[in-house]
């Protein structure tokens, strides 16, 4: 048992929420004119900003494959993001893992075999951390490709799960973590692809009894659902949008 | 038995090494707010350079005063490499590098940081506007400033007992901007006019110091033998003064580097620092501080012409062209 | 060396035909610009301050061109020590270009430059008793460099956020360890409205007899020179030519530059501390 109670017996969670419910979620597409797609997404107090260029010319001769394109994905973390200020530089391990990991969850959405011999660029900036960081990263590329055009089967939508332990040693899985659940609670990321159950990102950094799994993957396959409805709504008005611009 | 495997000290005992603990800020000559110190330039010292020279400020009277000593050499213009795109101008590089042991008291490493590459910048961008570089198409030219002794520090946090501007980098940076010109004009490169860099600053003495013998507080003649009673009562007075070395007594307000074409009277780069104000009576601080900066500018030029003259007189004299002895003068000078 | 020649080679995308034909646009009385806007006109810009709840003080700005910038300020309780350098130490400040590999030597040095003038009051706010200070840390992170020089976006955005931080009140006492007020309206700001004002950095270019305020990058390699005027308040605490232009100017035009800088920086503070009170 932590410090204080993470789910009060009533139910409630130390920011007032319901197991199944997600933070407060809101998006914008299109929020700088100089990359192709950006977006930029507030999940509770998780802000992210994250521009898309491609396809473009790979920049680097690494990034040329003949046969699909390459997505290259940047993560940084502001230095003012956290509670204290800490600089993440380059090489930082867990900016690496959640680069290659961003990369290969959209390697396996978009259209890669349509722009052979190209290079996709997502840049991030975390601008606020507050748990679910991975989740919204993914959630703010998936708005930005689609602002930018890049071909994709479906929405990549990501959301995270934690699990608790009951007093009573029986368990609950609380949906969306913020930062104080992250610490003290074993979680999964995971990511779906579209309204399938098809899941094409799975994280989980602690350990969790097994026989939770099955509960924490179904809490999370619905909140994933929930995130691309909200994605959805964004992608639409942005479209109408667009159209009485008359941008279409 | 003797440990064969490590350096052992000497059998017998040694005294140790003391060095005298002078104060290097002690020994510093008393001079006039308007009047420059003096400036050893010489050209032609690095033989496999184009062009270069050596700059020492000031002529030291005594081993313990801080100098600032810097090296320039010039080379080019060369061609570029082919790798590179067509530039129909020349491209003028500038690099400044401290040398390790430039600074006072602590080491310097040699990798490039934030200072260096950031006067680097300001040096190539005060020396690329008076060299014509559209004489020399796809061609490159190289400076290399090292600077061998910057006097009291360049405001390292350690060092910094003033709350004033910190006016080292500076007195580099103009040291650095008239070095360099004097060894593009050695190396033979086309410019539009030599140009010089001056420094200006806006002082005041500190409180509660009584050894104030540097710097006399003194507008009027440039004689700076006042004595201490006169400077005590000016000293509420912010003073003007050219070519400001790094000082105990005084508090530095606001100070500003200019790289100058004396002959066309145009400034090449401005840099300043310290808040400055209008004053009351009309009269702009900034204008005040950027002309006295240029005026600083002007003394340093006649060194330069001295410095490339003498040179140009030896060049000549040796392929017999002139007779008679050239540059008695060593490029010493002061500027009343 | 490479940076450096990037830098100053990535000049215009404009032949010497056409440089030659801004360049005239540009000296005509009236002046004509190719975006048609006055000589003191800034392009739109969108600002918001106030924007992250981790910080203690935060501001977001996005130019027209597509620049966008994004300042956090955070403090710290750090112990005074002998071997640190005093007050100079207590600010710290960072610039972090999006793609590029290292901090931007004259961007930092420019706003390091202008922030820790001396006399400007600041550093004295950040004492805590007699053992303890603030460290202010001023992150400046340029998430997509605009298109002209980014000095002007930067240090605007970071006025913003200076004007908007606030520190937790003292409740101690000057000789004991520090502890602070827990409400937040109580929070006494940085740079005190009318008091205390944060520098902003104006690129300013003067063609010919005319001065642009907010130069586009084809203006910019058409100017005679390019200056970089640094004020605060009514103080200007720092000037620097930057790349731009070829030939000397003379010293007439700088003052000249310098002294218009003043007063449009007079109506720059006016519009940007409107920012927030409208919503």
């Amino acid at each position: 048992m932590s410090r204080y109670e993470i789910l009060s017996p009533e139910g409630l969670r130390t920011d007032g929420r319901r197991w199944n419910e997600i933070r407060r979620f809101s998006a914008k597409m299109a929020t700088t004119t100089a990359a192709d797609g950006s977006s930029y997404v507030e999940h509770g107090n998780t802000k992210v900003i994250c521009s898309v260029n491609g396809p473009i010319e790979p920049r680097t001769a690494n990034a040329r494959n003949s046969e699909r394109v390459t997505i290259t994905v940047d993560v940084c973390f502001a230095a003012f993001s956290g509670t204290d200020r800490k600089k993440r530089g380059r090489g930082d391990k867990r900016v690496l893992e959640m680069q290659s990991a961003l990369s290969r969850t959209f390697a396996s959405t978009l259209l890669t075999a349509l722009h052979p011999r190209s290079e996709v660029h997502v840049s991030l900036h975390i601008l606020s951390q507050d748990g679910s960081i991975l989740a919204t990263c993914v959630n703010a590329a998936t708005l930005a490709l689609v602002d930018a055009g890049v071909p994709m089967t479906d929405y990549v939508t990501a959301c995270t799960v934690a699990s608790y332990t009951n007093p009573d040693e029986s368990d609950e899985p609380l949906l969306d973590m913020n930062s104080a659940e992250e610490m003290d609670l074993p979680g999964i990321t995971l990511a779906t692809v579209g309204r399938s159950d098809r899941i094409s990102l799975l994280q989980l950094e602690t350990k969790v009894r097994l026989e939770r799994l099955e509960g924490m993957l179904a809490v999370g396959l619905d909140g994933c659902g929930k995130i691309r409805q909200l994605l959805d709504e964004v992608v639409r008005e942005h479209g109408n949008e667009m159209a009485r611009m008359g941008a279409l | 038995m003797t440990d064969r495997r490590r350096i052992n000290g000497p059998p017998e005992g040694t005294t140790p090494l003391v060095f005298p603990s002078g104060s290097t800020h002690k020994s510093m000559i008393k001079r006039s707010p308007t009047t420059l110190r003096r400036i050893f330039l010489k050209t032609s010292l690095t033989p496999p350079a184009t062009g270069s020279a050596f700059l020492e400020l000031p002529t030291p009277s005594c081993p313990s005063t801080p100098t600032l000593k810097l090296t320039t050499s010039v080379y080019g213009p060369r061609p570029l490499p082919s790798s590179t795109t067509f530039s129909p101008n020349a491209r003028l590089t500038a690099e400044l590098k401290f040398s390790p042991f430039s600074t006072p008291g602590r080491r310097r490493g040699y990798i490039r940081d934030g200072v260096e590459r950031d006067l680097s910048a300001q040096l190539s961008l005060a020396l690329g506007k008076s060299v014509d570089v559209g004489k020399y198409p796809k061609s490159a030219i190289d400076v290399f400033v090292s600077v061998l002794d910057c006097e009291g520090g360049l405001g390292d946090p350690n060092d910094v007992k003033s709350s004033g501007v910190e006016v080292g980098l500076m007195s580099v940076l103009a040291a650095a901007i008239s070095c360099a010109g004097a060894a593009i004009a050695d190396a033979g490169i086309e410019c539009f006019d030599l140009v010089a860099g001056g420094v200006a600053g806006l002082i005041k003495k500190r409180d509660g110091e009584v050894e104030g013998d540097r710097i006399v507080a003194d507008m009027g003649i440039g004689g700076g033998n006042d004595d201490s009673r006169r400077g005590g009562e000016r000293d509420t007075r912010i003073t003007l003064v050219l070519d400001p070395s790094p000082t105990e007594d005084y508090i530095i307000l606001a100070a500003a580097a200019v790289g100058y074409m004396a002959a066309r009277d145009e400034l090449t780069l401005v840099w300043t620092k310290g808040s400055m104000a209008r004053n009351c009576d009309g009269t702009d601080e900034v204008e005040s501080l950027i002309d006295g900066a240029i005026a600083a500018a002007t003394g340093v030029r006649l060194v330069i012409n001295e410095a490339i003259k003498e040179r140009l007189l030896l060049g000549l004299n040796a392929v017999g062209l002139v007779r008679g002895t050239a540059g008695g003068d060593n490029g010493d000078r002061t500027v009343g | 060396m490479a940076p450096l020649q990037t830098s100053q080679q990535t000049g215009t995308p404009l032949s010497p035909a056409e440089l030659s034909y801004l360049h005239t646009s540009l000296t005509l009385t009236p002046p004509i610009r190719p975006d048609s806007r006055t000589p003191t006109q800034f392009r739109p810009l969108i600002a918001e301050s106030d924007i992250l709840p981790s910080t203690n003080g935060s501001a977001r700005m996005i130019w027209g061109d597509g620049g966008e910038c994004v300042v956090g300020v955070k403090a710290e309780v750090e112990k005074n020590s002998a071997s640190s350098g005093g007050p100079r130490d207590w600010v710290e400040i960072s610039v972090e270009v999006s793609g590029q590999r290292d901090d931007d030597a004259f961007l930092g040095m420019t706003v390091a430059e202008s922030l820790l003038v001396p006399e400007s009051g600041v550093l004295e706010r950040l004492a805590l008793g007699e053992r303890f200070h603030w460290k202010v840390f001023v992150d400046i992170l340029l998430l997509t460099p605009p298109l002209s020089h980014p000095a002007t976006l930067l240090t605007l955005t970071t006025y913003l956020a200076l004007r908007n931080t606030f520190l937790p009140k003292l409740v101690s006492e000057v000789a004991e360890d520090p502890v602070f007020d827990d409400d937040w309206d109580n929070a006494l700001p940085l740079y005190p409205v009318d008091r205390i004002a944060p520098p902003i950095t104006l690129l300013v270019v003067s063609v010919g007899e005319n001065i642009f305020f907010d130069p586009t990058r084809e203006e910019l390699a058409a100017g005679d020179v390019v200056l970089a005027v640094s004020i605060c308040g009514k103080k200007v605490v720092g000037v620097r030519t930057l790349e731009g232009g070829g030939g000397g100017v003379g010293r007439a035009v700088v003052k000249r530059v310098i002294k218009e800088s003043c007063e449009v920086a007079e109506e720059v503070f006016g519009s940007l501390n409107s920012v927030g009170e409208g919503d």
